[in-house]
């Protein structure tokens, strides 16, 4: 919101407080400011001056040499362009040496004929967007008077951050930060004259059908009404704050919102048939004309202002068409209410329709405020227009409730909390600076908070912390170090388990981390194909791309691989990053898991299917470097059923966890994607899940004898069917003797003649040893033999010879 | 007179002394040994000749033969150690060696400045004793608001535009989310930080994403005061920035603290004096924190009568920013190694 420092000086003295000081003081104790603007610096010496004479110059259309008298000395000649330059006229002069909109005046020749300075539009001086024409001032006024010294050229706007005032609905006028000033510097505070006295007539009849939702409505009636444009100074005013002026009466309404913090509503009084208002719930599909010509439809928690027949206003959002302020209009009810925050803040998001009055009343206005700022309208209306008079008594319907207990608490506690050791007559005193009523008995303080502050800033004893803090001054009180007690270290299993994984990945792997969306990516799936997943929606997605939460994490690692490809033939990607399933249960939170994504990329070999194959091996070779350092028991097979849709089902594996879960797939990319990212085939990639990983078993580290007798190798060739993998002989290799059997290294695989089409020669060097004496070669020839007839019953395995 | 075998042991002497002198290696040398030396070699074959010298002959014949062995064992020791000490100085001499050529190239991987940021605050903070937690991305309204005092139709809902998932769940807009859950995990006095993402229904540009990181703070004990929270804040933001930091509180309002801070730093880049980071304040906003409102204790089933606390928020994206001077929040996510090969660190330094 914006604030004119002008404005606030009418409620309290700003004398010998620069600009740099309150605002200081403001963001210390108060709210955060977005801006400070200094307006109208240089026309301090802005004068009245009245026209003598006013001559077209000969050869130029628009321009008037003007002869005006300033109050001092000879007249002085100034070219004039405004159509409404003429003599008689009493406008506002700028003397060389102010500077207008930016640009020093200066004696200067215009259109061939001396100018000695410049007549000025209520734009050129920062009062309103009039640049129709010259200002037009009272003619009473005498020449040579400073224009400072009646309207408001020379002010300071204050912008605070609305976010830090959603709490303070009394700061939502210039008096409530006048009140927080006036608290800080110790000045006392004026109140706006509220002083009218009641009409004659009946007010207007009221009922409130629902006092829930309207707890206080106050009507008056204003008769002997001229609508006409404001005075400037109220304009100015208004324009500063971003209200455009309209008309005296709409006028008055936007003051009182702008100084109380209280909107208030004119109706005109021949529009109110019956008159009578009633205050009832909308219906569900209710259409209504609002004030800005847009036809609306309501819901049935809307609250409506109602005449004796039809609605007239949208409560607490906006008025309506029917009953708008006109031209001709004489008389107006004026309508001052409180709302229920919540239905207001509802009815104006749903609608679209956030106003002035619904960002007050959506944060609990004051209801002591509202005959206030009725008879605060009345009184400027009574000012603004000689034949104004209050034509009835104030309509007051209250559904009043009782005002909250006063907060009770101790110094004790308020100096435990803020570190102070201030005594309780201190405490008191900052408290009634911001007009708290404070009974102080002892240690023990009880504090009647003002209806202003009580709506829902302050309720509780931490609250008046605050208050008594941020007077004080949290600057002034010393920082002071908590007592350390030694905590039960705890190291969280997820963070721990991904740190490893990153070490080992990006320092031992050399892979590089990635991090992504937590949104699927629906163009990038349009060309890669989807996954038949389960997936979570997004119900008000920030763009049609990204619409659902991601159920996999490969397309992440490939989306990175198809980015970063162009720049790199050889690529080792990964990310670590939660997928999302929905919960089967209504009412969980989805199944949000941690997966474990790899992508890589190496250098295209001769053929395709080379390719594939090295970029496999390369990520297998990642992972079994992983498994291996993170102590994972990992088996590899054949991949199956469940193999995700962007690999190769042809050179890809699952993974799968000693008792047969399976932990994650890996494989070559599918030739269909690694066109569709536009990379080669000699890519691959695996996700797997880190929940499942995590809570694997992992051996210790445990120190074995260094062995004493010599290792005994034993070369083995065996020629099996293909379908047969490397995996299944390692595993029967080592089962053929659990201590003796040491290192199991495949050094060579061979097809073709003398083999049998469809089959393959696979041939392991074993290295037999004991811990307690040198094996004798019989020893290890009977294992072997055993285990060739293992693998020839479970493999169809022969020995080659 | 001159016996033959005499003459022989000449000749044998010259050509061992000749063929040891003039070895090429210590090859060629162990060859003399093996000719000359052995127990069948040439030199000690000859004393088999004695039996063919008169008697009066042999003891001089004797002594000559082991005489010209000792020569030639000395002969190829001078020779051996001369060929040690050349090549000794050739290992030496290396006038073509270039010390600047490249190593061997080791593959070089690298963490997400995230990661980087993350696991250098994770250590700072276990370092001071603060559990490091980690919670879910999907959230229910109750922890991101309900439980944080934000009830529905509260003004505050509007600070943080949410994404609002099908299952009537939300993408938190904050980790403060954590607070209650951390309370109802954990039992109090303790302190921890939860890092984590956090989403926002808001247009991206190259200082707004919808998606970022954040880092909350959260300290339970008996008695926790505004100066507590003060010189906490202090000390943990030293360590965060590696330096000794200024900090001041001014009045800010997050409806889950009361009273309720924005904290500012004292400019890190002119140390107060004032320069365009800082608009001339010597200030630059950092992050909000405050005292943990009793109705947050109370959802997370603590006592208000008993137990206090503070919280803060920290942006972790705006940190990582800060720290690689990196002007477009964008980079973060968009998964390019040009960008994200560039970092380096371990996240220990």
């Amino acid at each position: 919101m914006k604030y004119s420092l002008h404005w606030i000086g009418k409620y309290v003295d700003l004398e010998g407080l620069s600009v740099d000081t309150i605002a200081a003081h403001l963001i210390r104790s108060v709210c955060e400011l977005e801006s400070v603007v200094h307006l109208g610096a240089g026309l301090s010496r802005v004068c009245v001056a009245r026209v003598l004479t006013a001559e077209a110059i000969a050869g130029k259309k628009h321009l008037q040499l003007c002869s005006v008298d300033v109050g001092a000395g000879a007249p002085v000649s100034v070219v004039c362009g405004a159509p409404n330059a003429r003599a008689g006229l009493v406008t506002a002069f700028a003397p060389p040496g102010t500077v207008v909109g930016g640009r020093e005046i200066k004696v200067a020749s215009v259109g061939g004929v001396e100018s000695a300075g410049m007549l000025c539009s209520a734009a050129e001086l920062g009062l309103t967007e009039d640049h129709g024409g010259i200002l037009e001032l009272d003619a009473a006024i005498a020449p040579g008077t400073l224009v400072s010294t009646f309207l408001p050229i020379v002010d300071t706007v204050i912008e605070v951050d609305n976010k830090s005032i959603t709490h303070r609905p009394d700061l939502w006028g210039h008096l409530g930060l006048a009140r927080e000033i006036a608290a800080i510097f110790e000045r006392p505070l004026r109140l706006p004259d509220t002083d009218v006295p009641d009409g004659p007539g009946h007010p207007p009849a009221v009922s409130v059908d629902r006092p829930d939702l309207c707890p206080r409505y106050v009507a008056i009636a204003i008769a002997g009404l001229t609508v006409a444009p404001s005075p400037i100074a109220i304009q100015a005013l208004l324009h500063r704050c971003g209200v455009r002026p309209i008309s005296n009466v709409v006028d008055a309404t936007n003051y009182v919102l702008l100084e109380l913090g209280q909107p208030v509503h004119a109706f005109d009084a021949r529009e109110l048939h019956g008159g009578r208002i009633v205050v009832r719930a909308a219906t569900e599909g209710e259409r209504v004309t609002t004030l800005d010509a847009q036809p609306r439809t309501l819901g049935a928690g809307d609250l409506l202002i109602c005449d004796a027949g039809r609605p007239i206003a949208l409560a607490g959002v906006m008025g309506l068409l029917n009953s708008e302020v006109r031209p001709d209009t004489t008389e107006v009810v004026l309508e001052a209410a409180t709302f229920r925050p919540d239905c207001v803040r509802r009815a104006a998001v749903r609608l679209g329709l956030r106003t002035e009055a619904s960002a007050r009343f959506e944060k609990s206005l004051d209801p002591l405020t509202p005959p206030i700022a009725a008879r605060r309208f009345a009184r400027l209306v009574m000012d603004l227009i000689p034949e104004a008079r209050v034509s009835s008594r104030l309509a007051d319907v209250w559904a009043k409730a009782p005002p909250p207990a006063p907060i009770r608490t101790t110094a004790a506690y308020v100096n435990q909390r803020l570190g102070t050791a201030l005594a309780p007559a201190e405490i008191a005193r900052l408290l009634e600076r911001l007009e708290f009523g404070v009974v102080a008995t002892g240690d023990a303080i009880e504090v009647t908070v003002p209806s202003f502050r009580a709506t829902k800033d302050v309720a509780i004893p931490e609250d008046l912390v605050e208050e008594v803090g941020r007077l004080y001054g949290y600057d002034r009180i010393p920082a002071d170090q908590p007592r350390a007690p030694i905590p039960v270290p705890y190291r969280h299993p997820d963070r721990t388990f991904h740190r490893a994984i990153r070490t080992v990945l990006s320092f031992g792997a050399a892979a590089t981390e990635i991090q992504s969306y937590s949104f699927d990516s629906e163009p990038f799936l349009d060309r890669i194909g989807r996954a038949s997943l389960p997936r979570l929606g997004v119900r008000n997605p920030i763009s049609s791309e990204q619409t659902h939460l991601r159920p996999a994490l490969l397309p992440s690692v490939l989306a990175s691989l198809e980015r970063s490809a162009p720049h790199a033939p050889r690529l080792r990607l990964y990310e670590i990053g939660r997928v999302f399933t929905p919960a089967t249960t209504a009412g969980e939170l989805p199944d949000q898991p941690y997966r474990l994504a790899l992508a890589v990329r190496v250098p295209a070999e001769a053929d395709s299917a080379a390719s594939q194959r090295a970029a496999y091996f390369d990520l297998k070779g990642v992972l079994d470097f992983l498994f291996d350092r993170l102590g994972l028991g990992i088996l590899v097979a054949r991949a199956g059923e469940g193999t995700p849709p962007w690999l190769n089902p042809a050179r890809s594996a699952e993974l799968r966890t000693a008792d047969g879960r399976v932990a994650g797939h890996a494989g070559a990319l599918h030739p269909a994607v690694a066109e569709a990212i536009g990379v080669g085939l000699e890519c691959a990639a695996a996700e797997l899940d880190l929940e499942l990983l995590r809570d694997l078993p992992r051996p210790e580290a445990r120190y074995v004898a260094t062995p004493r007798f010599p290792a005994v190798p034993f070369d083995l060739s065996v020629i099996v069917p293909d379908r047969v993998t490397h995996a299944e002989i390692e595993l029967r290799i080592r089962a053929a003797h659990a201590t003796w059997v040491k290192d199991v290294a495949l050094t060579g695989v061979y097809r073709g003649a003398p083999i049998p089409d469809g089959q393959k020669s696979a041939t392991y060097r074993i290295l037999f040893q004991s811990a307690d004496r040198t094996l004798a070669m019989e020893e290890v020839n009977d294992v072997v033999k055993v285990l060739v007839e293992a693998m020839s019953h479970d493999l169809g395995a022969w020995l080659r010879v | 007179m001159t016996h033959p075998a005499s003459v022989e042991l000449a000749a044998l002497r010259d050509e061992a002394l000749r063929l040891a002198t003039n070895a090429a290696d210590d090859a060629a040398l162990d060859a003399v040994v093996q000719a000359f030396l052995g127990k069948s070699g040439r030199l000690k074959g000859h004393l088999k000749r004695l039996g063919s010298v008169p008697a009066a002959e042999r003891p001089a014949l004797g002594k000559a033969v082991n005489d010209t062995v000792t020569e030639v064992e000395a002969a190829i020791a001078t020779r051996r150690k001369a060929l040690g000490d050349a090549r000794l100085e050739a290992a030496l001499s290396d006038p073509g060696f270039d010390p600047t050529l490249p190593g061997a190239p080791v593959a070089r991987g690298t963490l997400h400045p995230l990661t980087l940021v993350d696991q250098r605050l994770d250590e700072i903070f276990r370092s001071m004793g603060f559990y490091v937690l980690d919670y879910p991305e999907v959230d229910s309204e109750h922890y991101n608001f309900e439980a944080l005092n934000i009830p529905a139709d509260h003004p505050a809902r509007d600070m943080q535009d949410t994404f609002w998932l099908n299952d009537g769940n939300l993408l938190r807009t904050h980790t403060s989310a954590g607070q209650v859950r951390t309370m109802k995990a954990f039992a109090p006095p303790f302190r921890a930080i939860f890092p984590g993402r956090v989403f926002r229904y808001e247009a991206t540009d190259a200082s707004h994403e919808h998606t970022f990181h954040q880092v909350e703070g959260l300290c339970i004990d008996r008695h926790v005061s505004v100066p507590h929270l003060q010189a906490s804040m202090k000390t943990l933001l030293s360590g965060v920035f590696g330096r000794e930091v200024k900090v001041r509180l001014r009045p800010g309002y997050f409806p889950f603290v009361e009273p309720g801070f924005e904290l500012d730093i004292g400019c890190l880049v002119c140390d107060g004096a004032g320069c365009p980071v800082c608009k001339r304040s010597g200030w630059v906003e950092l992050l909000p924190c405050g005292l943990v409102h009793p109705n947050v204790l109370r959802a997370g089933g603590l006592d208000p009568d008993e137990w206090q606390g503070w919280a803060f928020g920290l942006g972790l994206s705006r940190l990582v920013m800060m720290r690689y001077k990196i002007d477009d929040i964008r980079h973060l996510l968009a998964g390019d190694v040009r960008f994200l090969s560039q970092f380096s660190g371990t996240g220990l330094e």
